[in-house]
């Protein structure tokens, strides 16, 4: 048998699953080696940029990392709609309330810095327990022992040993598909989400959306903007940017020949965008991620042996019809497996990990979210009408003239205008939508 | 364990940095000093072994005041503990073996005495390589040339290290050696961290050097030649058996060959190159 490193933990990616398992099993004092494959942590992430605090989730990022909101997050969210686009007529709801459901807060967030932020606590913690934070470490695949999974192999270490292996690596995981845990290959299992981030200086942004610099909103879109590729639009607004973007069903965009990148572009010279954008604006960055289904993929076993599997590396990424949420489930689910191997140790057994970890997901809730029920009844057919039924109308205008959608009074006046807004703030009109889209005005 | 790496400044030769007067000849006041490119190596071999082994790294360098900045350079590179500077007007105009004399005898003052000491293939300006061998000469110590690869047994006091015979890339040996030892690290040398605790190690060493290179002058030594108890007559010009007679300039070989450009991506271009060559490989 050959002499290999040994760590009692070994985390392989430090996005906030990698990082919640790290911080967690740091806090119970086990030795953790944290292997990150990007330069910086984050830099290999695209997500789109909320992340929620659910009331009913066993951990929040906060609790693990306390000043995590203050210093690592863009803008609470405390404003939510939805823009159903239906021919030249957009109907727009607060959703606030359904966003408001089950949330304790939710916050965007922009990954490079978040998980910068977050390696650098990571490493700090981990460094006390004898272990640590590495980065551009690409992790191969796993270390096998008379066919027991014992370790990882990397391409730049020798290969190392531990009693709990996490995979958090990701929507790609290899150590997932190593361990045949990752078999998805039906399109229908995933989404195809791509953004851009456009630079904005924050008084403009403010004033564009009238929100106070500690306010920020999440915009989401759906209905015929996208040519018939099920899915929808968002927008975030960040510190000093915007994150706009794009998620499809990747069937439906296969079906449809259509290209994301397009999609994206249709989104962000929509006439309705216009009005947050102006004239001229510069993106920043541009990126594309698949994203799992949780409804379909969400492991509900996801450890073999050492192995436990934690965020998108095990399915956990949920789509509530617009609404997703990846990373909060994530931080669960690696605190979980953290709080199982800690569990584990000291009933003298930590190669029983996964198999707690796998009750406590469930026993937690955690993927009673992931794997709704109710789903196989409704289906995702019901995907929007369920946002139509909680939501509330506050604005049914001509496409073009959303400059009008809150202004009581107005021919398309709000059935319930939001009572914390006055009308000024839309003011801009869409200066440059073509007449066409101008046409039935109030 | 402690090691030690000489380091020199040398004029900065990258084009846009380096000025020639009329006659070709270099002009030290226009071109900037920077570290011994093939000093680089050296510590990367010292870092490796602190690293690996833990202990101390110390930077020495012969040279006017102005060496600071490149002790300073040389010590975020190599994280090292401290710098010594030996440093004073009869030291000027040394060569090979005056200076390995002066650096010798500063080792040797070391309150720590080193266990290993590690050196560059050769400076950019003089390109003798003499220095390094006649200092393990000065102090009596083995010594292993063309160093590419170092594993340090500090406890068992000894070294073994892969070395390029005769600087021949083809021809590898595996030597021993006793501690102290002075290693002279060639331009192929490549440290290599393939443990996460080498590497966890490596990232505690950066974080805690980058304040130290900051505050170079809590960490920095400057000897003169009183402090070594050096007679004047034998270091410097004045212990300088060898002298420069003159320096020549290799004026620049000709473009004699004609280039035909090729434009890659269209294939019907580059078939009339694969009949030019073809001919070479049927070793016509």
């Amino acid at each position: 048998m050959t002499e290999h490193e040994r760590y009692e933990a070994v985390v392989v990616g430090c996005g906030p699953g990698g990082a919640a398992a790290a911080a967690a099993l740091a806090r119970n004092g086990v030795e953790t080696l944290v292997l990150e494959r990007g330069v910086d942590a984050g830099s290999k992430n695209v997500s789109g940029g909320v992340i929620y605090a659910e009331e009913s989730a066993p951990y929040t990022i906060e609790s693990l990392f306390p000043g995590f909101r203050e210093q690592a997050t863009e803008r609470p969210v405390t404003d939510n709609y939805i823009h159903n686009v239906a021919g030249d007529r957009v109907k727009t709801f607060d959703i606030g309330e359904l966003h408001h459901h089950d949330t304790a807060w939710a916050d965007s967030v922009l990954r490079r810095p978040m998980d910068s932020w977050l390696a650098e606590r990571v490493h700090e913690r981990t460094r006390e327990t004898g272990g640590g934070l590495l980065t551009e470490i690409h992790v191969t695949g796993l270390l096998r022992e008379n066919g027991e999974i014992v370790g990882v192999r990397t391409e730049e270490l020798a290969p190392i040993e531990a009693d709990l292996i996490v995979a958090a690596d990701g929507v790609n995981s290899e150590l997932a598909r190593d361990a045949g845990l990752m078999d998805w290959d039906d399109p229908a299992e995933w989404f195809q989400g791509v953004k851009a981030v456009v630079d904005m200086d924050p008084a403009v942004l403010d004033d564009r959306f009238d929100i106070d610099p500690d306010e920020g909103e999440a915009h989401l879109f759906s209905g015929d903007l996208f040519d018939g590729v099920r899915g929808g639009g968002f927008l975030y607004t960040n510190r000093e940017s915007l994150s706009i973007g794009t998620v499809f069903h990747l069937d439906s965009l296969a079906d449809e020949r259509a290209e994301p990148q397009e999609l994206l572009d249709a989104l962000l010279t929509h006439p309705l965008l216009a009005q947050w954008l102006g004239e001229e604006y510069r993106e920043r960055e541009y990126s594309a991620k698949l994203v799992p289904d949780s409804k379909k993929v969400a492991h509900e076993s996801p450890h073999d042996d050492r192995l436990v599997l934690v965020g998108d590396a095990a399915g956990q990424m949920q789509a509530q019809g617009p609404i997703i949420k990846g990373m909060n489930h994530a931080v669960s689910a690696g605190a979980l497996a953290a709080e199982a191997f800690a569990d584990a140790r000291s009933r003298g057994d930590p190669h029983r990990a996964g198999e707690f970890y796998e009750r406590k997901l469930r026993e937690e809730g955690v993927m009673a979210k992931l794997r709704p029920r109710s789903y196989d009844l409704v289906g995702r057919l019901s995907e929007i009408d369920a946002v139509d039924r909680v939501a509330t109308a506050v604005a049914d205008s001509a496409l073009g003239r959303l400059g009008l959608r809150a202004r009581p009074g107005s021919s398309n006046a709000p059935t319930t205008p939001p009572a914390r807004r006055d009308g000024s703030r839309y003011r801009t009109a869409l200066r440059d939508a073509p007449d066409r889209h101008r046409r039935g005005a109030g | 364990m402690n090691t030690v790496v000489l380091t020199k400044g040398v004029p900065d030769f990258r084009e846009e940095q380096v000025s020639f007067d009329e006659d070709g000849h270099l002009e030290r006041g226009k071109t900037p000093t920077v570290m011994n490119p093939n000093d680089r190596p050296a510590l990367r071999a010292a870092l490796q072994a602190k690293v690996r082994t833990g202990g101390t790294v110390s930077l020495m360098s012969m040279g006017p005041p102005g060496y600071e900045d490149v002790l300073r350079e040389g010590m975020e590179d190599v994280y090292a503990d401290d710098c010594y500077l030996l440093s004073d007007r009869e030291m000027g105009a040394a060569d090979t073996w005056a200076t390995a004399m002066t650096v010798a005898t500063g080792l040797q003052r070391l309150a720590d005495s080193p266990d290993l000491v590690v050196a560059g293939f050769k400076t950019a300006d003089g390109e003798t390589g003499h220095t390094g061998p006649q200092t393990a000469y000065c102090l009596g110590w083995p010594l292993v040339t063309h160093v590419t690869s170092l594993d340090v047994d500090a406890a068992a006091g000894r070294l073994r290290a892969e070395r390029l015979v005769d600087g021949d890339a083809s021809e590898v040996e595996t030597v021993e050696a006793p501690l102290p030892c002075f290693v002279v690290a060639d331009p192929e040398f490549e440290p290599t961290y393939r443990t996460a605790s080498h590497r966890l190690a490596h990232k505690d060493l950066r974080d805690a050097t980058q304040q130290r290179a900051r505050n170079l002058e809590d960490h920095l030594t400057v000897w003169d030649h009183e402090d070594l108890n050096l007679d004047p007559d034998y270091i410097g010009l004045d212990g300088s058996p060898t002298i420069v007679a003159g320096v020549d300039p290799i004026p620049k070989a000709p473009a004699e060959r004609d280039a035909t450009v090729v434009d890659g991506s269209r294939p019907s271009e580059l078939e009339p190159v694969l009949s030019e060559l073809t001919p070479y490989a049927a070793g016509d």
